[in-house]
């Protein structure tokens, strides 16, 4: 292996970018390499297999949102053949944050992989294992628990003033803040001021797979994981941790997923896993179902956030206040990080010179929160764009005008000191998205019978990885020629659905001009691919595309120059193929010959690390109904304008798209994991927990702004999370805008908005 | 070990019975989601879906015969039903999604009890009586009877064998219901009725609202409205505002009332819409 | 209890109880592991397999209930290795993400192609409500068995 250690990168050129360019692969709609496998149901999931000497294991979740275990009968289950139990006395006593990917982080630990004091229905009390899954589960209904139940705290707000705090390390809530600019000053000045609350809903991911890992003690002490994840390292930092084990004896390896968004990314199941596998010296694979996943998996933090915005007299916004207290439900996990996020968002939309944001993360006694598409821009972006629409109402201001006249421009910096905006093309997605929509003739309000109909929009951005954080954003990737011309590509990524191992082929397709077919992208395997920070903050377009792309460049040029010095004649990469002299050689040829008699393996290892960290940029549009005696909500049509600087893969891209209104519909409309004073979730199973389905989903436009973005390969830049993020906002719009209302919690539910009529 | 037999017919199901700790299944759509719970070591789980004469719709004796054993699609395409039973068809067509339909029995849907159950009013306002199946021989039951007693209308080893609609000359019917979407939504409020219109004049008018604490509470009142002699868009209101009255007295102080007092005004008027709209047709062919 | 049934064409037996689902004696004792368990409930469609040629929900059915049945699950659907013209529209028209929706989902389109070779918008929509999908949005679903219905007519005449 020769690795090229110049850190120095071409970032290519706008000319490159231009749209138009004449390209193999890249923009084109390839078809993704596993859908043969998976329209033939031949792609196998974890569950699916089977696992030799393997013990499914179930957990026993508590019934209770806030108990302690008195005392557990477990004998019943253990007369059983075969059946093992692990409750939390043999568990070891060691706190994690199961929202923390990297060593040092610091993320306050609070967690344990079994515990006797439960902290939300659906806590982790024991793990009862058999030779399989039913009988687990039969002998999991015999295992007799006695708890003494103690009071829930279900809302932040109950969480800061109970007379205890809900965790012995006697913290109430995780605050942080952001600031910069003359908040204060911009006030007194001000013109006008308006302000709102809004409520954004704890949202399940309602990935279709239930949860499910699987792990066995290996030779030489060393334990290997399998699981649908999407931060490899980061699991094994907290396995490592659990389990007291140097990380090079914990390995992970990322297998086939039935979906995330986030849910599959915190370490929920893993270290349980990890540790019963070692404990009992037997490969061990826990399973779960739908009920299990909502209760006792992650869901998106429900956040609450209090606005306020200093407008001059022109109506050029000076500053914004935020407070706002994000649910991180019964273990802090990643809530902090996310509102944190969610501050982080703040500055990069609009041009405006003073924010302050101050909020808190706090525990209660539900469902943890987490990592969810979007990490908090959905929720910052409800509060934003709702209160934007109302400050628009109230004031007289057209909407699209107002914003046309804050939005940020391409190249604009972020005040708050974060990484700069890079080519944000937001105004040209207004403008061109409200022509298209038709906006001016929509977002008039139509009344007839019980029916009001109107139009709303929101707008969005989101991020391109890490650079420019506090946190750091390093990849590594090898590329490989092979013997007969074909490519691997190895790399820690991880296929989360959505098509990122045919993307990255297209890009390294397009460099080397291989067929897609000959080229093989792998996922992550801890002991055989370089270093990844993970499948999440939009960064693998942006980041890990880009490094492959400079990597398969060092491995033609390490091809061809190597070609050039043992023919001794001037050697170029043309079409796939090598032109030595004047002779046309194949890449396999080539690579034998270099092989054999240069002595050198055409494979080339990057490590790259972004130094930028542009703004992706969106607007939805919704056309909607209303019927005011039921509440009930009709998406008529949308539009979806989206600046994803270059497309790779049209059919990905707008696969997003398409998924992300799903869920952003969900969010403005349907779905809400409510919990009652006694912190039972308001939903079992999917028959009170409502997704959109095929017959609600509305037609859906998609406009795509491809202007370009440097940094990104070919000029592309992230666009799964913020796909999701301006829906819901959008649709919120509009219904306010139908009706006269001024709703701001959501979802919209057919109740909420009779209530809202009835109060007009 | 639980027991399990397959009745190929009523003489078979019969002897199965008389074992006794028996439970029947059907379409199944509630059995493992919600009975199984209550289903013991020493029970036996008969399956009824071999009974043949459990299936079958059929004009009999002036009656519209429906074997208990049918699904809602079948329902929902059965032109028998259409024509002369439009809102059970219509009630049918938005059980559940069709995965469910081709399961889900019409016995099943009232047997279960739900309060949300789609069928149950239809049924009632059709005026609808059950053939019930029992060691101690067959009964026969209202399906109004049924409904206002609930899940302890029918002991365990009783089996629901077919319903028979009466068909008045010129009877006309329509369902309407309000769940969280279109398709695939338990329902949070629904109503059926069903009139005679003979020449011009309309009458045995039967209204019935749904999920109301029973899967069907018959509204008098609402029904005379339908039939009365208000011009149309007097008594449009009118029945809506009867239909509210109902919602009221049904579940006061409930934290539904709300929500169901305005969504029951959406379906009073579908459904009168309906039933006008139909009736007009039928004069408008004869 | 032993029942017969014929699973993607060919015929079958196997001792079921009164607690085995459909689903379980597809998946444990067939391995036929398309069929996919995505809430228990019938209510995400990820189970669905055709019995009779009619989509129902395998999580819902009593194993039992597949005496004397005819089932298809999407293992029995590609012939001689071809996918079937429905499987290749899902692949052209990108109708399959993360994959686990989709075997339920193609059985549920190929019932309704089998009755209607041209079906509405909202025939389609409509026969998909009970097939839930978190990653397409449905758009390239309801393409695809708008695609299949056109080239299986278009093949026929």
């Amino acid at each position: 292996m020769s690795a090229l250690k110049e850190k120095e990168r071409t970032i290519q050129r706008p000319e490159e970018l231009a749209p138009g360019r004449d390209f193999r692969y890249i923009g084109q709609r390839i078809p993704r390499a596993d859908g043969p496998d998976k329209v033939t149901g031949r792609y196998d999931y974890l569950a699916d297999g089977r696992y030799d000497k393997a013990l499914v294991g179930v957990v026993l979740f508590s019934p209770h949102a806030h108990a302690k275990v008195r005392s557990i009968d477990c004998s019943r289950a253990l007369a059983m053949p075969g059946v093992r139990v692990l409750t939390w006395e043999d568990a070891p006593d060691v706190l994690y944050n199961s929202g923390e990917w990297f060593p040092g982080q610091n993320d306050h630990p609070d967690e344990r992989v079994l515990t006797g004091h439960a902290r939300h229905v659906g806590d982790r009390i024991a793990l009862v294992l058999a030779p399989d899954e039913r009988t687990a589960r039969i002998a999991r209904g015999r295992i007799v628990v006695d708890y003494e139940v103690l009071l829930p705290v279900v809302d932040p707000e109950g969480a800061r003033e109970a007379p205890e705090a809900l965790h012995e390390d006697g913290i109430r809530e995780f605050p942080g803040t952001i600031a910069f600019g003359d908040v204060e000053g911009a006030f007194a000045s001000a013109a006008h001021v308006e302000e709102d609350v809004i409520v954004t809903p704890r949202i399940h991911h309602a990935a279709m797979e239930p949860h499910a890992v699987f792990a066995a003690p290996r030779p030489e002490g060393v334990l290997e994981l399998h699981t649908p994840c999407q931060i490899l390292f980061g699991i094994q930092q907290t396995v490592a941790k659990v389990l007291n084990l140097p990380f090079s004896k914990v390995r992970i390896i990322k297998v086939p997923m039935g979906g995330s968004f986030g849910g599959k990314q915190e370490a929920v199941f893993e270290p349980l896993c990890a540790w019963a596998a070692m404990t009992l010296h037997r490969p061990v694979l826990i399973v779960t179902n739908r009920e299990e996943s909502i209760a006792a998996t992650r869901v998106r933090a429900a956040a609450v956030g209090r606005v306020s915005t200093a407008l001059d007299a022109d109506g050029k916004l000076l500053a914004r206040r935020f407070d706002v207290t994000v649910d991180a439900g019964a273990y802090l996990s990643g809530a902090r990080k996310v509102l944190m996020a969610m501050g982080k968002k703040t500055s990069r939309l609009y041009r405006i010179p003073a924010v302050e944001f101050a909020g808190r993360a706090v525990r209660t006694s539900t469902t943890p929160s987490g990592a969810c598409r979007g990490y908090g821009s959905p929720q910052i972006h409800a509060i934003t764009e709702i209160h934007t629409d109302l400050l628009c109402r109230r004031l007289g201001y057209d909407p699209v005008d107002f914003r046309l006249a804050n939005l940020v421009h391409p190249g604009d910096s972020d005040p708050s000191g974060a990484s700069d905006l890079g080519n944000a093309r937001i105004i040209e997605c207004l403008t061109r998205g409200a022509e298209r929509f038709g906006w001016d003739h929509r977002s008039k309000v139509l009344s007839w019978g019980r029916w009001r109909r109107s139009a709303g929009f929101a707008c969005c951005t989101h991020g391109n990885g890490y650079a420019g954080t506090i946190y750091h954003d390093v990849t590594e990737v090898s590329v490989r020629i092979m013997e007969d011309g074909s490519v691997v590509v190895r790399t820690s990524l991880h296929e989360l659905g959505n098509g990122t191992l045919t993307a990255v082929a297209q890009i390294v397709g397009e460099v080397l001009s291989v067929p897609l077919d000959r080229i093989v992208v792998t996922e992550g395997d801890t002991q055989f691919t370089g270093y990844d920070i993970g499948c999440q903050a939009s960064r693998v377009i942006y980041v890990c595309g880009e490094s492959a792309r400079l990597c398969a460049e060092q491995a033609k040029e390490l091809l061809r120059s190597e070609a050039e010095k043992l023919w001794g004649c001037p050697t170029t990469y043309e079409n796939g193929e090598l032109l030595v002299g004047g002779r046309r050689l194949s890449l396999g040829e080539a690579v034998r010959a270099v092989e054999t008699k240069g002595g050198t393996s055409v494979d080339v290892h990057l490590t790259y690390s972004p130094d930028r960290n542009p703004g992706s940029y969106g607007v939805h549009f919704a056309d909607i109904t209303v019927d005011t005696c039921t509440g009930l909500v009709t998406v008529n049509d949308f539009l979806a304008v989206h600046d994803v600087g270059q497309a790779i893969n049209r059919n990905f891209v707008e696969g997003q798209i398409y998924g992300g209104i799903q869920m952003g519909l969900g969010m403005a409309l349907t779905e809400e994991l409510a919990f009652d004073a006694k912190g039972r979730p308001s939903a079992r199973n999917f028959d009170k927990y409502h997704m959109f389905n095929a017959p609600e989903m509305p037609p859906i436009d998609v406009l795509l702004i491809e202007k370009g973005e440097p940094g990104g390969p070919y000029g592309a830049k992230s666009i799964g999370e913020i796909a999701t993020v301006p829906t819901a906002p959008a649709v919120v719009n509009a219904v306010n805008r139908a009706l006269g209302t001024e709703m701001t919690c959501l979802p919209l539910t057919p109740a909420r908005i009779v209530e809202a009529l009835a109060a007009l | 070990m639980a027991g399990l037999m397959t009745p190929n017919s009523l003489d078979e199901l019969a002897a199965c019975l008389a074992i006794g700790n028996v439970r029947v299944v059907a379409g199944g759509t509630d059995w493992f989601v919600r009975d199984v719970e209550s289903f013991g070591e020493e029970d036996t789980l008969i399956d009824l879906s071999g009974v043949a004469e459990l299936r079958g719709v059929t004009l009999q004796g002036g009656g519209l015969r429906i074997g208990a054993g049918e699904t809602m699609t079948s329902l929902a395409g059965s032109p028998l039903v259409r024509t002369h039973a439009a809102c059970l068809a219509e009630a049918a067509e938005h059980v559940g999604s069709w995965q469910i339909r081709n399961r889900a029995t019409l016995g099943g849907n009232l047997a279960g009890g739900s309060p949300a159950a789609d069928t149950p009013p239809a049924l009632m306002a059709l005026d609808a009586t059950a053939e019930i199946l029992s060691l101690r021989g067959t009964r026969s039951c209202s399906v109004e009877g049924i409904v206002a007693q609930g899940r302890a209308a029918l002991a365990p080893d009783e089996v629901l064998v077919a319903f028979t609609i009466p068909l008045p000359e010129g009877r006309i019917s329509a369902f309407g219901k309000v769940g969280s979407r279109k398709e695939v939504s338990i329902a949070r409020l629904n109503l059926a009725a069903s009139l005679r219109r003979s020449g011009g004049s309309l009458s045995n008018a039967r209204v019935v609202v749904g999920t109301l604490g029973s899967a069907g509470r018959l509204c008098p009142g609402a029904g005379e409205i339908l039939i009365g002699s208000l011009d149309l868009e007097e008594r449009r209101r009118a029945f809506c505002s009867a239909l509210v009255a109902v919602v009221e007295a049904a579940i006061p102080g409930r934290s539904t009332l709300p929500y169901k007092r305005s969504a029951i005004l959406a379906l009073g008027e579908d459904v009168f819409d309906a039933l006008m709209r139909t009736s007009d047709e039928g004069r408008g062919r004869s | 209890m032993k029942i017969e049934f014929v699973v993607n064409g060919e015929s079958c037996a196997a001792e079921v109880d009164s607690a085995m689902r459909l689903i379980d004696l597809l998946r444990e004792e067939l391995r036929l592991t398309s069929v996919k368990e995505g809430c228990g409930a019938g209510e995400c469609g990820a189970c669905t397999v055709l019995v009779d040629g009619e989509p129902v929900c395998s999580c819902l059915v009593p194993a039992v209930q597949a005496r004397g049945r005819d089932i298809l699950t999407v293992e029995g659907l590609a012939k001689d290795g071809q996918l079937s013209v429905l499987q290749q529209a899902f692949l052209d028209c990108d109708a399959v993400q993360c994959g686990f929706c989709t075997a339920g989902m193609i059985l549920t389109a190929h019932a309704l192609l089998m009755k209607k070779d041209n079906p509405t918008d909202e025939d389609i929509r409509t026969a998909l409500a009970g097939n839930i999908c978190r990653c397409t949005g449905y758009v390239p679903i309801e393409r695809a068995v708008r695609a299949a219905a056109d080239r299986i007519r278009a093949a026929r005449s």
